[in-house]
């Protein structure tokens, strides 16, 4: 039976999280309101999400919820299955932070779910370039990120992610176990890295059992200019190989550094 | 007499059967009766444990994080030559910004930062200066194919190996935006004047590139 989803051809469906993308200057200020995204992270399953005791949505697998806006301080995250398995947890959440927060499986598949939360850095990005964070929170061994079989990230681990900046564009990506060739848990899959926005990618599912997936979610960036220079000028000819006054002046000057020096010494008694 | 006997091995066996049953009655486990409902306990249907804090995300591997330069460093050169580095961005006219103090480079903010998996590093600075003296890119001319040149920041470093080394006319706006593209393999570029000076122009004939590529990955200096 084909479980292993390696259809090339497929781009990532994308949740793409809020709207039109601001070209702020370098120096804006975040919000000091707080950005917080639930995501449900946890493959073949629905669970209740509730926060500080009310609920807030029933979410399948992969779904983004947010952003809200927490009052900065202690929250409750609660998920409850149709079983009544449920996951709490407290997520501390300052002022004008953006952060997300997963729920998902640890490495052993047959684990309670739990909460990560995942700082979002919505630092700005050069024009034609993406922030790309890859966050492992799969029931998976740590593993590398490729690009067409070259490793671009290496060695993540439940629990932990890796940010880079790329340029934009669409990436092949599969994922190996860290510092092998295979077998392939996830992939190849076409990845969109978008322009002028952090686009992250969080790795779930249980690769032993072939069910490995992936949540995309884009966030806009503010954008530092990136325009080729077109000229270089790097000096004034005071040191110019070849011409002709510059040579001479530097010979002025060493002689006067002579003179002076002499000076000095003639003067000892 | 035999009915005597019946009776009394009768009478033995019920007496025996009484006595068995009445032990059987003491062993065996029997059904508790049912609990009156106990208030002192509660029920069991919340959770009795506090939620506990969720963990935060580690970062893998900080130290291979691409990081902005503040610091190169020629090694191989013959003093272990450094200078500090500033961002610096593309002006108005097109013109790259340069530190104006010969002593430091620049980093091109519109580059790779050092380790990226992509594009060029851009490290640019004045090769002289009339008020302040030589430039640390002078050195440029010294660095040979296979010298090492590292960048740091505060915790981390990346080397580079030299590739490349050559003259490059200033007016040849496309070969320089070849340089400056962030989509190639991931390179350090040094960027600094050559050639002949022209007083009239009042500019040197030529940039001289020096081209290195990435040994590994960042680490912790």
């Amino acid at each position: 039976m084909h479980i292993v989803r390696t259809l090339t051809a497929v781009t990532l469906a994308t949740a793409v999280t809020a709207l039109s993308a601001p070209t702020l200057t370098a120096a804006a200020e975040p919000a000091a309101a707080s950005s917080v995204y639930l995501v449900q992270g946890v493959t073949g399953s629905s669970w209740s999400l509730s926060v500080d005791g009310e609920e807030v949505a029933e979410a399948e697998a992969k779904e983004v919820l947010g952003p809200y806006d927490w009052p900065a301080g202690t929250h409750t995250v609660t998920a409850t299955d149709g079983d009544g398995e449920e996951v709490t947890a407290t997520v501390e959440v300052s002022a004008g932070e953006s952060l997300d927060v997963v729920l998902h499986r640890p490495v052993d598949p047959t684990g309670a779910p739990l909460f990560t939360t995942f700082e979002n850095d919505l630092a700005p990005v050069k024009d034609g370039s993406g922030r790309l964070t890859v966050a492992h929170t799969a029931a998976a061994p740590p593993a590398d990120i490729r690009v067409d079989g070259d490793v671009l990230l290496a060695d993540v681990a439940s629990a932990e992610e890796i940010t880079t900046v790329v340029p934009t564009g669409v990436y092949p990506v599969d994922i190996v176990p860290t510092a092998t060739e295979g077998p392939v848990v996830m992939g190849p899959v076409d990845l969109e890295v978008a322009e002028g926005a952090l686009t992250r990618v969080f790795a779930i599912g249980v690769a032993a059992d072939q069910t490995m997936d992936a949540v995309v979610q884009v966030l806009p960036l503010p954008k530092t200019d990136a325009s080729a220079p077109t000229s270089v000028p790097a000096g004034d000819g005071s040191l110019a190989s070849g011409s002709g006054t510059a040579p001479g002046a530097w010979l002025l000057a060493v002689g006067a550094v002579l003179l002076v020096v002499g000076g000095r010494r003639l003067r000892r008694p | 007499m035999l009915r005597a006997v019946f009776l009394v091995a009768a009478g033995a066996v019920l007496v025996g059967l009484g006595v068995v049953s009445i032990v059987t009655a003491g062993g065996t486990p029997t059904a508790p009766a049912p609990r009156v409902a106990d208030r002192s306990s509660p029920a069991p249907v919340e959770a009795t444990t506090p939620a506990r804090p969720a963990g935060r995300a580690r970062t893998a591997h900080p130290e291979r994080v691409p990081f902005e330069p503040t610091s190169v460093a020629f090694v191989d050169t013959s003093g272990r030559d450094t200078a500090a580095v500033d961002r610096v961005r593309t002006l108005a006219d097109g013109v790259l910004e340069l530190p104006p103090d010969p002593a430091r480079m620049g980093w091109w903010e519109g580059g790779s930062s050092a380790g990226a998996p992509y594009g060029s590093v851009v490290l640019a600075g004045h090769l002289d200066s009339r008020e302040l003296g030589v430039g640390f890119s002078a050195l440029m001319s010294e660095l040979d194919v296979g010298e090492q040149v590292v960048v740091t920041d505060d915790d981390q470093l990346m080397t580079y190996v030299v590739t490349d080394r050559f003259l490059q006319p200033s007016t040849s706006v496309a070969a320089l935006a070849a340089l400056f593209s962030d989509r190639g393999a991931a390179r350090l570029v040094l960027l600094t004047c050559g050639g002949t000076y022209d007083q009239e122009a009042g500019a040197y004939s030529d940039n001289l590139v020096v081209e290195a590529r990435p040994v590994g990955r960042p680490r912790a200096r």
